[in-house]
């Protein structure tokens, strides 16, 4: 059994982490725009292709260009969740060739570059350089190479997760804790990852780990089969929370299946993304997605105007996170935040955002 | 006359002094405290209001938040946050409208719950501009603050304040008072002997030099007797009466030579006899001038006091406040923590005076001590603004070396001008008035440095100690030009490799060097220079507590090393003392285990002081009983030269291995460790030193 988490020990460490949102991205524009600059008449050409149409990040990189007076040409070109369309995206990119790429989410990031270590890179754009947003983990996703030397690449970006310490945190810091629980896809591998990460971090400051995977079918796909009781066997196995990792199949069903689940039979439950947070989750450390689209337009600023190199500009989350919490679900869950989280934290009074 | 005359006079100035500040000190307390509480508690009152504020406009932000009252939470939390950015907050309650106490924290005076329900309170009006006006209840001020969400009230945050904070505020002020008072005190009597003392002493030393030349016979005039001194008319009469004196015997050896001249018929009778009596004054009197130069001026061993002080004084300065100085120019250094890099130029500052020493030794022999000394205090002016202007801890690591060389150069400088004005008889006086300066200075030093750290800045105050060292230079200015006389002084013997390999293997050595030597400078260097710096600047507390608690130390020796040196008479009172002085000092890093306040910090460092007063003359004597074989070999000056290196070295590992134990195991741990470490080596020394017979038969 392990002890019961001290509130105060992890606020020492969660509030720091979790204070207010995006400073980060707008003090680099500052502090860069007092250097001098090279900026061409000319626009700079970007291709950008989303996955759900346009969102906050994109408003956040052109708002980030248009304060730093840097002239763009943004071409956007939404995937819509399709893969299919990638092939004409990357045949536009070749006959076009813009000055940038930027991909949004993890799947359009590797639709473009393709996996680092693909035996054949002809169907992936090499020779331009891409930026990419709103990536969980691009070395879990063979975006680049663990080994950051091994591979020169032609890639950076912005990750939106926060470190998996400060979430855990941030959450022991609204309510203390034993019993985690986390719900998961066992086939996507960063799920897996971020699991291990937070029952790693349970051995050393003391708190219980429960979790459940999806369900596959007979082609080993993922289901949302059964869904809603895994929520309540976390519950049952004495979860005092519930954790929503940066899980793709897990966004598609937060909304509609799982936080409304958890609501009905009490369990509070942590978001690891605005995403997440905006289907209605009571609480998360999360990157603004305006902050990130800004953080993201200071890489490819940086790569047009100062043509620095993307191997040289780190991979890397914004500085800051944005503690969110959602006050109609602490009021229906009868969890009022603790009285100084008042002071920092950005309370969403409004309903679910529909995805 | 004997010296202890003055030091009588001083004395009975001393406690006189005391007597009159002490008094000042207590009427003033008396006035101050009551001044203090009327002008104070209002203050007070605004800083609790504002800290107050911030708890109640989150309280009213969850009443925004339709967070009931009653079921808000977190809110102890919000207390804590709150007494700890306002450490004099002693309760802190949230009541309702009827005046219930929904939440509290702390200690809650008495009479607080019908205090809470009085009418007064209960129809206090929510006006968030008003600034609350303190109100006494048990024995805490209470600033009373309504809650109003929407114009509505929901109820009041109360805010205690303990009554004695202006005790504690008095009782703060007084120790800075206090302490510049006692520096004060020395200062004083430090000035009095450069500029009444040392002319009184001088004056009475030739007095009693003449009357003693008057008793012995000798008659002779002087020329060189100043008019302007102390006792010039006594001076003058003597020298009136020796005048007449000489004149009477040149009349008697005139009249005799002219009555010789006469021719022999004139002669008369008594002349054969009276020839004869004058031969027989010859070698009973002396008569006629002296020219002096076969003197020596003990004056001039004085004048290199003043400048020993001031220049020591300016490193003082630095103590409390050098080790969170570099902290605060910190920047990473790849493969060494932060802790050791602040414990580096320390480190680095005793290094180099350790092994410069010897080396520059020889140079001030050449260069002449005057001039070393005049170089050294302006090398080390130039650290102190260097220091003072440093970008980053890499550039201050340059400037402090350049004080260290500074440092040691007019250290050994300072030495030798003692050793050279020095007569054997005089030798061990000569040397307390160096080391003397050396111990006012320490007393003084920290505690003013601590002051004006907190007052003015560190990089201000070390400005004043490049100011310090430059007037040190006017002083050194005065002392007198050498002529080549140094140089039929032979040169210090430098102690060869073999002689050094030869001693580092001796047991009976090393049991002095490295079981009581090296270990009483790391806790020095170790504790009190950099543990106790960072560890009361992290507990909250000034730079100016560290300049007191260091200045403890520097009390503890000046009053007791005396004491311990008049004990340390046999080899075995000796042994006996390095054993306990080093097991006391040890059992002071020990005291940590039991507290982790600045009383206690204080009490562990009086004990270090206490400790190492107790054995440090001892250990250094010892080396001779011990060694009595190498020195007859070597010569003395080698064998202590090699002591005092390896000691000195001591001084520099001290801040590291302080630096190592504070970045595994935090600051307590440390001290306990450190002090736990000199335990251990003392009770090796009493065992090693128990058995002389065996000892005697060890292989050297």
């Amino acid at each position: 059994m392990t002890k019961r988490l001290s509130r105060r020990a992890f606020l020492e460490y969660g509030a720091a982490a979790a204070l207010s949102s995006w400073p980060t991205a707008l003090a680099l524009a500052q502090e860069a725009a007092a250097s001098s600059r090279r900026v061409p008449s000319k626009p700079f050409r970007i291709y950008a292709i989303t996955f759900r149409g346009k969102t906050d990040v994109e408003k956040g990189f052109e708002d980030y260009f248009a304060s730093r007076k840097v002239p763009v040409q943004i071409t956007y070109r939404d995937m819509n969740r399709d893969s299919s369309r990638m092939p004409r995206f990357i045949q536009e990119i070749r006959t076009t060739r813009p000055d940038l790429i930027y991909t949004w989410g993890t799947t359009v990031t590797l639709g473009v570059v393709g996996p680092f270590d693909a035996a054949d890179q002809s169907e992936y754009i090499t020779d331009i350089p891409v930026v990419f947003t709103l990536v969980a983990s691009p070395t879990l996703a063979k975006i680049v190479s663990e080994k950051e030397s091994a591979v020169k690449r032609k890639v950076t970006g912005v990750v939106h997760v926060a470190p998996i310490d400060a979430q855990i945190k941030a959450m022991a810091a609204y309510r203390p804790f034993d019993t985690l629980g986390v719900l998961y896809t066992p086939t996507e591998q960063n799920s897996v990852v971020v699991l291990d990460a937070i029952r790693k971090l349970g051995r050393t400051i003391g708190f219980d780990t429960v979790s459940r995977t999806f369900r596959l079918d007979a082609n080993r796909k993922v289901t949302a089969d059964g869904a809603a009781d895994l929520v309540r066997e976390l519950k049952d196995a004495k979860a005092q929370w519930l954790y929503l990792p940066p899980d793709s199949f897990l966004g598609t069903l937060a909304q509609d299946v799982i936080i409304p689940t958890a609501m009905e039979i009490g369990l509070p439950t942590f978001a690891s993304t605005e995403q997440l947070m905006q289907a209605g989750a009571l609480s998360g450390l999360v990157s603004r997605y305006y902050s990130v689209g800004q953080f993201t337009a200071h890489k490819a600023e940086q790569i047009l105007v100062d043509h620095v190199p993307p191997s040289a500009i780190p991979i890397e989350p914004l500085k800051r996170f944005s503690y969110q919490i959602r006050m109609s679900a602490a009021e229906k869950l009868h969890l009022p935040p603790p009285l100084p989280m008042l002071g920092y934290a950005e309370l969403i009074s409004d309903a679910p955002v529909a995805q | 006359m004997s010296p202890s005359y003055l030091r009588s006079v001083y004395l009975r100035l001393t406690g006189v002094l005391m007597l009159i500040v002490l008094l000042a000190l207590a009427v003033s307390a008396y006035l101050s405290h009551q001044a203090f509480e009327r002008a104070l508690v209002p203050e007070m009152a605004k800083k609790v209001a504002s800290g107050g504020a911030t708890v109640r406009s989150l309280i009213i932000k969850a009443m925004e938040q339709r967070i009931d009252f009653g079921k808000m939470y977190g809110v102890e939390q919000s207390f804590d946050e709150l007494k700890e950015s306002i450490r004099e907050v002693s309760y802190v309650a949230l009541t309702d409208m009827q005046g219930n106490i929904v939440y509290q924290r702390f200690t809650q005076p008495r009479g607080a719950a019908e205090y809470f329900h009085s009418p007064a309170i209960l129809a206090m009006t929510p006006q968030p501009h008003a600034s609350p006006l303190p109100v006494r209840v048990g024995d805490q001020f209470l600033v009373s603050m309504p809650i109003a969400a929407a114009e509505k009230r929901v109820g009041m945050l109360h805010i205690g304040i303990g009554v004695y904070f202006v005790d504690r505020m008095v009782l703060d002020m007084l120790y800075d008072v206090l302490i510049v008072l006692v520096v004060a005190l020395f200062l004083t009597l430090e000035l009095l002997h450069f500029m009444v003392g040392s002319k009184f002493d001088r004056a009475f030393r030739s007095l009693d030099e003449a009357f003693e030349r008057g008793a012995s016979g000798d008659f002779t005039s002087r020329f060189s007797v100043r008019t302007d001194a102390a006792l010039a008319g006594v001076h003058k009469l003597i020298e009136v009466l020796r005048a007449r004196v000489n004149s009477a015997y040149d009349a008697l050896v005139r009249d005799l030579e002219t009555l010789k001249r006469s021719p022999a018929h004139e002669r008369p009778p008594g002349l054969a006899a009276a020839q004869k009596g004058l031969h027989a004054l010859g070698p009973r009197f002396r008569f006629g001038v002296d020219d002096g130069t076969a003197q020596k001026d003990d004056s001039q061993l004085a004048k290199v006091r003043a400048p020993l002080f001031i220049f020591i004084l300016a490193e003082e300065f630095t103590r409390p406040f050098l080790p969170a100085y570099i902290k605060e120019l910190l920047v990473p250094v790849p493969w060494l923590s932060p802790e050791i890099v602040v414990g580096l130029p320390i480190a680095l500052f005793m290094f180099i005076v350790a092994i410069a020493q010897p080396s520059l030794g020889r140079y001030c022999e050449r260069a002449g001590k005057r001039r070393a000394m005049l170089q050294g205090a302006a090398i080390a002016a130039l650290g102190f603004a260097g220091s003072a202007l440093a970008g980053s801890v890499l550039d201050l690591l340059l400037w402090r070396s350049l004080c260290a060389v500074g440092y040691a150069l007019v250290f050994v400088a300072g030495q030798a001008h003692v050793l050279e004005h020095a007569t054997t008889s005089n030798r061990a006086r000569s040397f307390s008035l160096f080391i003397g300066a050396i111990m006012v200075a320490t007393i003084c030093g920290p505690s003013i440095g601590g002051i004006l750290a907190d007052n003015i800045g560190r990089r201000l105050t070390l400005v004043v100690s490049a100011v310090l060292a430059l007037a040190s230079i006017a002083t050194i200015w005065q002392l007198p030009e050498e002529g080549l006389a140094d140089a039929r002084r032979a040169a210090a013997k430098m102690p060869s490799l073999r002689e050094i390999r030869g001693l580092l293997l001796n047991r009976r050595f090393m049991t002095v060097t490295a079981l009581a030597a090296v270990p009483a400078k790391v806790l020095l260097t170790g504790m009190c220079f950099y543990l106790v710096p960072l560890y009361v600047l992290s507990i909250g507390s000034s730079q100016s507590v560290v300049g007191r608690i260091l200045m403890v130390y520097a009390v503890a020796m000046v009053v007791l090393s005396p004491i311990a040196a008049s004990i340390a008479a046999t080899r075995d009172r000796m042994e006996l003392l390095v054993g306990v002085g080093l097991t006391t000092s040890g059992l002071g890093g020990v005291l940590m285990l039991f507290g982790n306040d600045v009383a206690w910090v204080f009490a562990a460092t009086l004990l270090v002081g206490v400790g190492q007063s107790l054995s440090i003359s001892a250990q250094s004597a010892l080396v001779r009983e011990h060694c009595d074989a190498e020195v007859a070999l070597m010569g003395e000056s080698s064998v202590y030269g090699v002591y005092r290196l390896i000691e000195r070295l001591g001084n520099a590992i001290g801040p590291l291995i302080a630096s190592v134990l504070l970045l595994g195991f935090g600051y307590r741990a440390s001290f306990v460790t450190i002090g736990i470490g000199v335990i251990v080596c003392g009770l090796c020394f009493v065992i090693a030193t128990r058995r002389p017979a065996n000892s005697a038969l060890a292989p050297a």
